[in-house]
């Protein structure tokens, strides 16, 4: 009998509504932690070094941070909080940072560690570095992927552009290659000790390998049209690219060590941007087969094409880490103005998709080495991050001119 | 009435089960170590670069619809004059470039289609393919940069070297 109470109540319960429910729980999870400063660098260098902490620290969603900018003068008091980070970063040589966690309740030592690098503008790598000890030192999953680097193309005038190298925050920059035009950086493996670009600069778009450390230079191929590496086979052994050997863009795989090329698209319309899913059984790419760019996928092993998105005005750009895949949205039909590009994430089957922004400009979604964190541009001049488990966001300012291409 | 108190008690019971243990500073030991990160040398490289900008010779830029990279009817006096110029080169480049509204490969294909839809109607109006040679600028070579729909629509074409 209380069965089929309970069986009718649901019945009754359910009947008006799709029966999905989705219950958020408010229960905080994160580690309280206050900082204190202990450096004795200018004002300016030391709020500025103290909010990359701060902003590392909150990315990650496993810190809940107070705000307050202590001094070693004017400790906080334990209470409440679990850590408390004391720090002292110096600019003398370089940059140097020495930098204790202790527990609140007990002042106790749970780990320290000195940082160095020999340039002065590479100080937020410090940071980084730190905060991804800590996060590990206390168990959380890792956020090694901050310290890595983002390479970024961004124009510098007519038939002119710039391959720059940056922290995650863009704190740090640093002109790698200029003179020309020069697009599309892909790192090369994942010690981001070489990347991929494509030279607009002799009669064919060329991409070159390039060593970013001992400067050596290789080219792998070029070709009418357009040349342009979309991504990189996670041993590197291989590369997706798109070229055009006889005018017409179509994705190509190149086996890096023998050159061989092997054609993997062969719409008579426009097939860009393939990325490795699905473990590198597949691609994900963009294609027009419908008048409009939008998100299709491929078997690396078979014919078969699915298109796996189904919303969007104009769906250009995509990025994709295992199952999951990312794409900016154009969500309106104006041709210029008033239009917004949001991003979505989604299973690279097609389903389980939810935005990840909900308004303005927001393209190149690019997913972190651990597929955690999306990288976005927002409204040309901002980079955006959202931790995808967490939900948080963070932005920063990006200066300069309008960004080409990016990845990390 | 019932249904709320029903819908509260899934949703405590949901959170009661679902609750997680909270890393506890006491479960965290100390260690201590010094590590210098690696700061490489990154090399800075130059190239030159010709300084194109639009159609030369004598041959006249050929504008497209936005998003599109089929020749418009109005488009046709401006073939058939370039076309005449043509079969007096040997060597002609095209040169196809976007809008600024696309992103990344996407507007370079754009691009490489209208540059491409430009040779296949030079090919059939009897200009040997062996001597046009494509490639696509994208948005990097606006010859407009004025935020009008005007100003676009300039910049969505084609170039004849």
């Amino acid at each position: 009998m209380r069965f089929l109470i309970f069986f009718l109540i649901n019945v009754w319960l359910f009947a008006e509504v799709d029966a999905t429910i989705r219950i958020e729980k408010d229960v905080d999870q994160r580690s309280s932690i206050a900082i204190v400063d202990e450096s004795s660098v200018e004002p300016y260098l030391a709020s500025k070094f103290f909010k990359i902490l701060q902003d590392d620290l909150k990315i990650t969603g496993n810190f809940a941070v107070d705000s307050t900018h202590y001094l070693g003068s004017s400790a906080p008091s334990g209470e409440g909080k679990d850590f408390i980070i004391q720090y002292n970063f110096s600019n003398a040589s370089g940059a140097s940072l020495n930098l204790k966690l202790l527990k609140a309740s007990t002042n106790e030592v749970a780990f320290s560690k000195n940082y160095n690098i020999g340039s002065l503008d590479k100080y937020p790598f410090l940071v980084h570095q730190a905060v991804s000890d800590i996060n590990d030192k206390i168990g959380y999953p890792s956020v090694n992927w901050m310290n890595r680097y983002v390479v970024y193309s961004r124009y510098s005038g007519s038939k002119q552009s710039q391959i720059v190298l940056a922290d995650y925050t863009m704190t740090y920059q640093k002109v790698m290659i200029s003179g020309g035009l020069n697009l599309f950086p892909k790192w090369g493996d994942k010690a981001q000790n070489t990347l991929y670009y494509t030279s607009y600069n002799a009669d064919l778009p060329t991409l070159y390998k390039l060593n970013i450390y001992s400067g050596g230079k290789q080219k792998i191929a070029s070709s009418e049209g357009m040349m342009v590496c979309s991504d990189v086979s996670p041993d590197g052994s291989k590369i997706l690219v798109t070229m055009a050997p006889s005018g017409q863009p179509d994705i190509y795989e190149i086996d890096t060590q023998s050159g061989v090329k092997n054609r993997l698209t062969t719409f008579s319309g426009i097939d860009v941007n393939g990325k490795y899913a699905e473990g590198g059984s597949s691609i994900v790419y963009i294609s027009n087969p419908l008048g409009y760019a939008n998100v299709y996928k491929k078997s690396l092993f078979g014919t078969a094409v699915d298109q796996i998105v189904f919303h969007g005005r104009n769906n250009s750009t995509c990025d994709a880490n295992g199952n999951k895949i990312v794409y900016s949205a154009r969500e309106s039909s104006n041709k210029y103005s008033n239009n917004q590009f949001n991003i979505y994430l989604a299973s690279s089957s097609g389903g389980d998709t939810r935005p990840l922004t909900t308004g303005g400009i927001n393209q190149f979604p690019r997913f972190s080495n651990d597929g955690n964190i999306v990288m976005y541009i927002k409204n040309s001049h901002s980079i955006g991050y959202i931790n995808i488990n967490k939900r948080q966001t963070l932005l920063f300012p990006i200066a300069g001119n309008k960004v080409q291409s990016i990845d990390w | 009435m019932k249904k709320i108190a029903f819908i509260l008690t899934l949703v405590l019971i949901a959170t009661g089960c679902g609750k997680k243990s909270k890393v506890k500073p006491s479960n965290v030991t100390n260690s201590t170590e010094t590590i210098t990160i690696n700061d490489g040398d990154v090399s800075k490289y130059n190239n030159s670069d010709d300084g194109l900008d639009g159609s030369s010779g004598g041959l006249k830029s050929i504008y497209f619809e936005f998003g599109r990279y089929d020749i418009t009817s109005d488009m046709e006096s401006r073939m058939t004059s370039n076309v005449d110029i043509a079969k007096s080169k040997s060597n002609i480049r095209l040169e196809g470039n976007c809008d600024e509204f696309g992103t990344d490969e996407y507007n370079y294909a754009l691009g490489l289609k209208r540059a491409n839809a430009v040779k296949q109607s030079l090919v059939s109006r009897g200009i040997s393919a062996s001597n046009i040679t494509l490639v696509s600028l994208g948005e990097s070579k606006p010859l407009c940069t004025q935020p009008t729909e005007q100003c676009y629509a300039k910049n969505r074409r084609v170039d004849f070297h």
